[in-house]
């Protein structure tokens, strides 16, 4: 055969190769998961039926082992984390290694296995349909955020980004009620052409840096090279992708209209799940453009201003809502712009907890709302009034508004004392910062209004005694468990240093 | 590296410009040599024989959709296998790396099938690949008049010459 590539490129090869060949281990966990993914696709077609209630019980099983491997992989990597400075360690177009990067990976598997326990106590009282389909795409999801904390070409992000999107519309369409289709239809219309965007923002980037590979210092110097505006309007074009993930204002009107339609326990896990992962690639990209000051400028800006706008729309909007999911939406948009601070502040000390410990909190307390909204059907926040509720999930609906609102007996108000405190560092020395650290304190003044009909129309508006009872679900203990934990969380004191 | 990247753009768009001008090169030269003639065939839209009937804006089966899906997994695994083809099997690096470089990507070929192939067996098994057959519905009537008189009447009211036939 005819010799295709010049010596000085096979010598070069062979370092690469080894490189590639030393770092195949930390793929580990991704293995486990894509054995997972595997076993539950010839699980589904080992049988004829295509449903049955063994099948639900080896598919959850199958999910919950190769979740558990995951998980011991990745601690077993972030015990093994050398204690200084934060190493990159490549294979290939991958990157492993980042503190960060593996407790986001660390939160996504958690919050998987959240959903696991929550299917086993499923099988143990009524079984769903869907329940397989579910667990296939959960999954899939799970290793396309994974993949996308990983990446270090923004080519190898694009991919993952996409896996992890058709995975979560495949999840939100689980279920197949007619009120779903539409819904859907803008959600995922509304997707690709956001990812679109963002593609067509990477080939400004490649254009602008004559690279893509974005761990490489090259990389960043010849970005900043670039004309500002220039800059702006591919960082923007980029972050479309990221904001519609995020479901942050201008690309928030897909969450409204998806939230009212879908199942809540797919709600749960699409409005919770991905957006640890996508912050925190943002974190990491804001941490690796640490030392260009001219880049850190625009993409800190465009942060803020999106951030802004969350807080303001999502807040306001807010308050005209009867539906409970809807008002769900509009308080993810709002919750997302706090998210934003620590990820605009991510290079003053202590961002990585807040930030963690803020997303937990959001996560956990937006499960219980969805689990125990789903155990009654309930769809307007005047329906809550309707049921004859037990103390348990009267005083559980209390936590989920206390905590999302902010308020001292809860986690919530934790996390929202940490952000606000991290982001003071930021803000005491810059305009646009401060500005977003008052509009973030009022707005969280605003977002109490309505929060609190929701413990108001429970306490207070009870309709009578008659009302129907509510009916036990398999979700409804491990949410009671989770909104005990919330309140506890408060014994600890302030995690933040 | 870097701008050496970006530069070979260049080649792109000289394939671009040369196969544009090849393709604008041979419609001149048609233009120029070739007899004019047309009739009606020689006019329609598809030569072969294939009547365009309707605008491209019908609707056709859905199940060309999954079909086409699936379709292109299997195109894209030719367009990978390819390359990966033509790499695996150089000498030179399987040398340069004391062989691990061929069990290496031998090993990744067969992961990537190996999924691929997973995918296939569930369309298969659940049924995606089955066109649907049109099952063809014989009307049956039932009627309290007799088969026999029918023929008879038939037989009576057709014209001589056929009778005889």
């Amino acid at each position: 055969m005819k010799q295709l590539f010049s010596n000085p490129f096979i010598e070069s090869f062979a370092h690469r190769f080894e490189n590639i060949y030393q770092s195949v281990g930390f793929l580990l966990p991704e293995a486990a998961l894509l054995a997972g993914i595997v076993l539950l696709l010839l699980l589904a077609i080992s049988t004829r039926k295509a449903y049955g209630l063994r099948l639900a019980f080896w598919a959850v099983a199958i999910m919950m082992a190769s979740l558990f491997a995951q998980l011991f992989f990745l601690v077993g990597q972030l015990r093994s984390l050398p204690d200084e400075a934060p190493l990159y360690l490549m294979a290939d177009t991958l990157c492993v290694f980042h503190p960060l990067q593996i407790q986001a990976r660390i939160a996504l598997n958690l919050g998987a296995l959240l959903f696991g326990v929550v299917f086993l106590f499923e099988l143990l009282g009524h079984y769903r349909k869907e329940s397989v389909e579910w667990l296939f795409w959960a999954l899939s999801a799970l290793l396309g955020l994974d993949l996308l904390l990983l990446s270090a070409h923004f080519l190898t992000f694009y991919m993952s980004f996409e896996l992890s999107s058709i995975a979560t519309y495949f999840l939100l369409s689980v279920g197949r009620q007619r009120r779903q289709h539409e819904a859907l239809m803008k959600y995922v219309l509304f997707g690709a052409f956001a990812s679109a965007l963002m593609l067509y923002g990477i080939s400004w980037i490649y254009g602008l840096a004559g690279s893509i590979e974005f761990t490489q210092a090259a990389f960043w110097q010849h970005l900043q090279a670039a004309p500002s505006l220039w800059l702006y309007i591919a960082w923007a074009l980029f972050a479309a992708g990221v904001f519609f993930k995020l479901s942050v204002v201008p690309f928030h009107f897909w969450a409204p209209d998806a939230y009212e339609g879908a199942p809540a326990m797919s709600l749960a896990f699409v409005s919770a799940i991905p957006k640890v992962a996508i912050l925190a690639f943002m974190m990491l990209l804001n941490s690796r453009m640490a030392a260009f000051a001219a880049l850190q400028t625009v993409w800190g800006q465009l942060l803020m201003a999106v951030a802004l706008a969350s807080l303001l729309l999502g807040n306001f909007i807010a308050l005209r809502q009867h539906n409970l999911k809807r008002l769900l939406a509009y308080s993810t948009i709002a919750h997302m712009g706090t998210l934003l601070l620590p990820v605009v502040a991510a290079g003053y000390e202590g961002a990585e907890e807040v930030f963690l410990y803020y997303w937990a909190v959001y996560a956990l307390t937006l499960f219980v709302a969805f689990a125990l909204a789903a155990q009654q059907q309930i769809d307007q926040i005047a329906d809550l009034r309707r049921f004859n509720h037990t103390t348990g999930a009267k005083l559980a609906w209390g936590v989920v508004a206390f905590s999302l609102a902010g308020l001292p007996p809860t986690a919530g108000f934790l996390a929202k004392l940490g952000v606000f405190v991290h982001f003071w560092k930021m803000a005491a020395s810059h305009n646009l910062a401060l500005l977003l650290w008052v509009t973030a304190l009022l707005s969280t003044a605003v977002a109490l209004a309505y929060y609190i009909k929701i413990p108001y129309a429970l306490f207070f508006k009870q309709e009578s005694e008659a009302g129907a009872p509510a009916g036990a679900d398999a979700a409804l203990l491990p949410a009671m468990m989770i909104a005990l934990l919330l309140v506890l969380a408060i014994l600890w004191g302030y995690p933040f240093a | 590296m870097q701008h050496g990247a970006l530069s070979s753009f260049s080649m792109i768009l000289l394939f671009i410009i040369g196969s544009a001008l090849f393709l604008l090169g041979g419609l001149f030269a048609a233009y120029l040599l070739a007899p004019r003639k047309p009739n009606h065939e020689k006019l329609s839209t598809y030569e072969c024989g294939e009547q365009p009937v309707g605008h491209a804006w019908g609707q056709f089966n859905f199940r060309f959709y999954t079909l086409a899906l699936i379709f292109i997994l299997f195109e894209i695994e030719t367009v990978l296998l390819f390359p990966w083809a033509i790499v695996f099997g150089q000498k030179e690096l399987i040398e340069a790396t004391q062989g691990r470089w061929a069990w290496f990507a031998f090993i990744e070929a067969l992961v990537f099938i190996g999924l691929l192939l997973a995918g296939l067996l569930y369309a298969w098994r659940r049924g995606f690949l089955d066109w649907a057959r049109p099952r063809p519905k014989v009307p049956s009537v039932h009627s309290p008049v007799p088969h026999a008189l029918y023929e008879n009447v038939n037989r009576r009211y057709s014209p001589p010459s056929k009778q005889k036939a």
